[in-house]
């Protein structure tokens, strides 16, 4: 079935009228961000090539592969349906400038040449009305905005392609939905290689250390002594510490939030919770060390400077308002009818409260414990002013009021103070293995707080 | 006022004290007053420290005014400034701008809108929200590994110990460190947007793509830009990662001005670092006033930050509720 009908543009234009054949320009800025898409997709390659060495055979495998790729995007794809992955995302459609056909593959190649080689004088763009760049002029293209080009002919002739979408729309559609699932991708490719760096080191580390010296009473990785005991007793007490602050304070702050506090209330309070969450964790160390140790810590123990009590309070501090969002979400979630109903038998608020919205919500309270868990125990610069944990040496100790380390704050150490990584043959990977096992607690943490986050979204 | 005798006589006293407005609920009053107290508790312990920070640092801001910013890094307390720690700042920032905002509200468009609900969906899911929950230093790891790696074949100047432990390297740390977040936040702006406007927009003949540029990211843009702002604050406030990644502590030369992109290539410092740095002098060098000083600027940069996100999202809130 074929209809017609009369293109009309806003401004009264058609392309004809203003002396250009093969259709409306495509607008410059699209075209810049087009080729920036391109670029970006190129990346990858080179990244891997420079790392590979470019002189080694994976390197010069790699730059192949980034080489074909290219050609395959911007001469091929071109040459086949118009446009680039780039061009096609901005709509934008490459045509011969006098009859508005598809380029033949040569010439695709030869504007891409001209590009690479003149890429700065293709401002002329902006100079002409066409807006023809010396590489279009070369290559005889013409860059078209496929979207007006598409309406119009949509509009000129109702068929079964107009109907379904057209050719160039439905790559341009599909060609977008690939770019956005690249990047949901990219998260995939981050674990695969946090997994991968952390790994092959630590099973250097894990393979080659003497079983005795993983037992002893220090953690000292420059001296060949890696007591790990040390430093999961000192992320323990941390832990520990930090929850006495950060549950109470917390869950008081959920609960009041999510049951008692009116909409206005609400308004003034909430951003406290949330700027305490933005506050940077050097900042925290710093209070920690400068003012709480001082003040509370050594007030009412017998403590020196450093100690992972202090730490523990500062890692409290800075934990409080994750406990509090995670539990408030837990506490909305309950059904408004189970409190009705329960105020409907009479009870009072502290009773409703209390003995029905908080049990109905555990599940989500207790993820919200593990995740608050889970984040002081990776919490790392607190521990590194506040512990002493920024030394090279971590004693052995079970007393919070001690100077010690944890496993975050003895990676960091490990890391600064010299420029490289110095010291006995393992030290280095040592730092990998505390990384190992860090990554794989706090991510066996992370995952069983989602198990009973879903328990939550079962329930109700 | 006389109930009938069907009431034990407890209750019927509880009940009739109630309906003479007499007797106060002491316990329910406790347990709100030590709810009330928990926040509160927050709210003071968030002032001690304010307080704390510009009682120590205000008086360096006050009397070198400029030139503790403009100063390079050195080793006499009064002279030593934080050029360099602003500058590393600065330019994390744009790798997060440059790298973390695109990449993570594309992941999340296409989470919401694309998506189809299959195992690989639900794995990318789980794996996101694991990613948010990776502790930072182990980020550190990763970008000593790969990226300090890969800046080095990068940039072919930069040979010998510093090989790859450049400010670039340190941006696209921290850029993935915080894509998680602005993956699950945008997500859930876009989430939010109600079901009405995409059919109106699919009614009117506009494809997917058209709906989502034109519709969905206008009417999500409040939310996302809350998200990705308090990324951008969380990533300017980051240390540990830039330890492992090789950030100078001590001394650095400055031979790029703020705004050159040659300082790409180059040795960096950040706030942070400098701050860490500073942070564990001794006590009477004069260096816990710069200290404090140094984190009044950082607050200043990442509370602004918070707060125009916060500030944003109350907004846009109140418009959605017609108020």
């Amino acid at each position: 079935m074929t209809a017609t009908a009369t293109a009309h543009r806003p401004d009264g234009r058609s392309p004809a009228s203003s002396g250009i054949v093969a259709g409306f320009p495509a607008p410059v800025r699209g075209r810049i961000v087009g080729r920036l898409i391109d670029a970006v997709l190129a990346t990858p390659f080179y990244i891997a090539g420079s790392i590979a060495g470019f002189d080694s055979v994976a390197g010069a495998t790699i730059a192949a592969a980034g080489a074909a790729f290219v050609i395959w995007n911007q001469v091929w794809r071109v040459a086949r349906s118009g446009a680039s992955i780039g061009q096609s995302v901005l709509g934008i459609r490459l045509v011969d400038n006098a009859s508005g056909a598809p380029l033949p593959l040569w010439r695709c190649a030869v504007r891409e040449v001209v590009f690479l080689l003149l890429t700065v004088l293709t401002v002329v763009t902006l100079l002409r009305r066409d807006r023809r760049a010396l590489h279009d002029l070369i290559a005889g293209s013409f860059a078209s905005d496929a979207i007006a080009g598409d309406a119009l002919r949509s509009a000129r002739r109702v068929d079964d392609d107009t109907l379904r979408g057209l050719p160039g729309r439905r790559r341009r559609e599909s060609d977008i939905r690939a770019l956005f699932t690249g990047a949901a991708m990219l998260s995939l490719l981050i674990t695969a290689l946090i997994v991968f760096s952390l790994v092959a080191e630590a099973w250097t580390f894990v393979s080659n250390v003497e079983l005795g010296s993983l037992w002893g009473t220090q953690w000292a990785p420059r001296f060949g002594e890696y007591d790990i005991k040390t430093l999961i007793v000192g992320s323990l007490i941390v832990t520990a510490v930090a929850m006495v602050v950060a549950l109470p304070i917390g869950l008081g702050s959920a609960i009041y939030l999510s049951e008692y506090a009116r909409p206005r209330v609400r308004k003034v309070l909430k951003p406290v919770l949330e700027i305490l969450a933005g506050l940077p964790s050097v900042v925290v160390g710093f209070f920690a060390l400068r003012w709480i140790a001082p003040n509370v810590v050594q007030r009412f123990f017998d403590a020196g400077i450093f100690s992972l009590m202090a730490a523990g309070l500062g890692v409290g501090l800075l934990t409080i308002p994750l406990m509090a969002s995670i539990s408030e979400d837990a506490l909305t979630a309950v059904p408004r009818p189970l409190r009705e109903a329960s105020a409907g038998l009479g009870a009072r608020k502290k009773t409703t409260t209390s003995r029905v919205v908080l049990p109905a919500a555990v599940s989500g309270l207790v993820a919200a414990f593990i995740v608050t868990v889970s984040r002081a125990i990776g919490e790392t610069m607190v521990v590194f002013l506040a512990a002493g944990g920024g030394g090279n040496v971590a004693t052995f100790t079970a007393d919070p009021t001690e100077a010690g380390s944890t496993m975050t704050a003895a990676m960091a150490a490990q890391a600064s103070g010299t420029d490289a990584v110095v010291g006995e043959a393992l030290t280095f990977e040592s730092l990998f293995f505390v990384g190992l096992v860090l990554f794989l607690v706090t991510l066996g943490l992370n995952l069983l707080a989602d198990r009973f986050v879903r328990r939550v979204r079962q329930a109700y | 006022m006389k109930l009938g005798t069907v009431l034990p006589d407890q209750t019927r006293k509880d009940v009739e004290r109630r309906l003479q407005r007499g007797g106060i609920d002491f316990g329910g009053f406790v347990f709100r007053l030590a709810l009330v107290s928990c926040l509160v508790f927050a709210l003071l312990v968030l002032l001690v420290l304010v307080a704390d920070v510009f009682d120590r640092g205000f008086g360096v801001l006050t009397d070198r005014g400029l030139d503790f910013l403009s100063a390079p890094l050195r080793t006499r307390a009064d002279e030593a400034g934080i050029f360099q720690s602003l500058r590393g700042t600065f330019w994390i920032g744009v790798f997060v701008v440059a790298l973390a905002f695109p990449f993570g509200i594309g992941a999340a468009i296409y989470l919401e809108e694309y998506a189809p609900d299959n195992r690989l969906t639900r794995l990318i899911d789980v794996n996101i929200r694991n990613l948010a929950g990776v502790p930072s230093v182990v980020y550190g790891i990763l970008g000593f590994s790969i990226f300090v790696k890969a800046a080095d074949g990068f940039f072919p100047g930069s040979v010998g110990d510093h090989a790859g432990k450049t400010t670039a390297a340190a941006g696209v740390t921290l850029a993935v460190l915080v894509l998680p977040i602005v993956i699950i936040t945008s997500a859930e702006a876009i989430r939010a947007v109600p079901r009405e406007i995409r059919e109106a927009s699919y009614g009117v003949g506009a494809t997917q793509w058209d709906t989502i540029r034109t519709n969905v990211l206008p009417y999500a843009a409040p939310g996302i830009l809350t998200g990705t702002l308090l990324s951008l604050a969380r990533a300017l406030g980051e240390a540990a990662p830039l330890i492992l990644v090789g950030a100078v502590q001590g001394r650095l030369g400055s031979r790029t001005g703020f705004f050159e992109p040659e300082q790409l290539s180059e040795q960096f410092t950040a706030m942070p670092i400098t701050i860490t740095d500073w942070a564990t002098k001794p006590a009477n060098s004069g260096f816990v006033e710069n200290t404090a000083a140094a984190i009044i600027v950082l607050l200043v940069v990442v509370l602004l930050a918070n707060a125009v996100a916060i500030l944003l999202r109350n907004r846009f809130e109140n418009k959605r509720a017609g108020r």
